[in-house]
């Protein structure tokens, strides 16, 4: 038996649902985004966001589809450039360094904002080329040694060496799909990044998969900063500090994950994660 | 906004938890007014029949508690639904609680009147069906806030907790007083004791039933606050502060 309260979901007697979308500075801010705005063509993809990506913290961006939340992340590396209608205005900056300067190289800006995507991507190269790729031609290494050196730490912090280990010269290709996604994040370590974007990583994951990659977030998390856009709320709320919930292009609400998952404050957040959403 | 969950075989889940919770609180209102019933009128087997019927209530305990082991490991429920869920989980427990406190009162009476013991005087019981009477709106309109969702509902029951608190308070003072008069009682009044805490106890019970109730609406935990600060906590004023 419901009351006609709960049957509404009517929490609004008592409820103070805010307008407000929360504090979306950080206290170790890596990058800074300001009053950002995307355009694809005449769509507003992404309505006036200011987000902080805080230092060795995850960031979890979730929303439905086309709420922008891939968008925003692809603006943080210049990824939209990529795609001639997409317009980016507003101010996103990595430390100091405002990232839409027109005189800022992109190459060096990718090696320093990494991104790991929804599909793993290796190289149709072998294990150790996938690694040694990046680190190549962005002339990180002098030597074969240090080369040799750097492909294993990064495969170790990756959590594939011993997996590998025997079968560096094997294609990247033959792996299976969570060790693929793996070396994918190990490569995008490689080249010493910053900030690393991931972009539904484990979608295309099995669950066992899914709890490697998500363990290694939580370890990367002391060494990088890290932004996540995920489908799965209960992967946003496992791995991150911090949970941005985007609704049609705008950034709605942000705060610590705990809270978010516990007890939104916008009545949207807590529609969407709780599986209201219509 | 479509208000209803996308899964809607979770709704019904939770609905079928809200009438166990339901169920739950009206046999522990019916077992306490009947246990103070059958004190008053010296009924030995009204008695023991409320005694064995704490098993009902014990039963619907241990169905709610499967079913929200169930739920959550079958729905991983977060934000209102969390809380909606661990609230049903505090106060199962509450309410079997305030059942075992019923059958306390009950036992009360085998004591008095089973066998050929000297029955207490009747005087000394005035409190115990007040108190339960107070008890017994205050479940009721707990449980109703938590229905509800009504807020000003749940701070009146805190309020009200305080006031039981007061009159048990005054019963133990006056109890003290007529012990001094005639310390040959002092085996009854001990038991009547017992009985006003268990009540008092039951009262405690209702009143986490009110807070839990202010967590689900609010999501503020407002456990071991006192009252001023839990009106001003969810913005209400007292009325009528006892």
């Amino acid at each position: 038996m419901l009351t006609e309260a709960r049957r509404n979901n009517d929490f609004s007697a008592g409820d103070d649902f805010v307008s407000k979308v929360g504090t979306i500075t950080s206290e170790n801010p890596r990058m800074t985004a300001r009053g950002v705005d995307v355009h694809y063509g005449n769509k507003h993809a992404i309505n006036n966001v200011s987000l902080d990506v805080g230092e060795n913290e995850v960031l979890a961006m979730i929303g439905p589809s086309g709420c922008g939340k891939s968008t925003f992340l692809r603006c943080l590396n210049r990824m939209n450039d990529t795609i001639d209608i997409c317009q980016v205005s507003g101010e996103i900056k990595l430390g100091e360094q405002d990232i839409y300067d027109k005189d800022l190289d992109v190459v060096p800006l990718r090696s320093q904002v990494g991104m790991v995507f929804q599909k793993p991507n290796p190289f149709p190269k072998s294990i150790y080329d996938n690694i040694a790729y990046g680190p190549r031609i962005h002339g990180l290494v002098s030597s074969k040694s240090e080369l040799d050196e750097l492909v294993e730490t990064s495969l170790r912090r990756a959590g594939l060496w011993e997996e590998v280990k025997d079968d560096l010269d094997k294609p990247g290709t033959g792996l299976s799909g969570g060790q693929q996604q793996r070396l994918c994040i190990a490569r995008t370590i490689a080249v010493s990044p910053e900030v690393i974007l991931m972009d539904e990583p484990c979608s295309a994951l099995d669950p066992i998969a899914t709890a490697k990659i998500e363990e290694l977030i939580d370890e990367l998390r002391e060494n990088y900063t890290i932004a996540i856009v995920t489908h799965s709320m209960q992967q946003a709320a496992r791995v991150s500090q911090r949970t941005a919930y985007f609704h049609l292009g705008k950034l709605i609400e942000v705060g610590n994950t705990d809270d978010i998952f516990t007890n939104p404050k916008h009545q949207l957040t807590e529609d969407y994660i709780t599986g209201r959403f219509g | 906004m479509l208000k209803e969950h996308i899964f809607n075989r979770f709704d019904k889940e939770m609905s079928a938890l809200h009438d166990i919770v339901m169920q739950m609180s009206e046999l522990a209102r019916s077992q306490m007014r009947d246990a103070v019933a059958a004190l008053m009128s010296e009924d030995v087997e009204w008695a023991q029949a409320i005694i064995e019927k704490d098993k009902s209530i014990n039963d619907l305990d241990k169905a709610g508690n499967e079913e929200i082991i169930r739920i959550i490991a079958k729905r991983q429920p977060v934000a209102r639904d969390l809380r909606d869920i661990m609230v049903v989980n505090k106060v199962i427990s509450d309410i079997e609680r305030i059942g075992d406190l019923a059958r306390w009162v009950a036992r009360i009476t085998l004591h008095f009147y089973e066998g050929d013991r000297p029955p207490p005087n009747h005087s000394l019981l005035e409190e115990i069906p007040r108190m339960a009477t107070m008890v017994d709106e205050m479940l009721r309109d707990a449980v109703f806030s938590l229905q509800s969702l009504d807020v000003e509902k749940a701070v009146l029951v805190i309020q009200a907790a305080i006031h039981l608190e007061s009159e048990f308070k005054a019963a133990i003072r006056r109890l003290s007083t007529y012990l001094m008069e005639d310390s040959r009682s002092i085996g009854h009044v001990t038991e009547i004791i017992l009985g006003l805490r268990a009540i008092e106890r039951a009262g405690g019970h209702a009143k986490n039933v009110a807070i839990s109730a202010i967590f689900l609406i609010k999501g503020v935990n407002l456990r071991h606050e006192s009252l001023e600060q839990i009106a001003a906590d969810v913005g209400l004023p007292l009325h009528g502060k006892s």
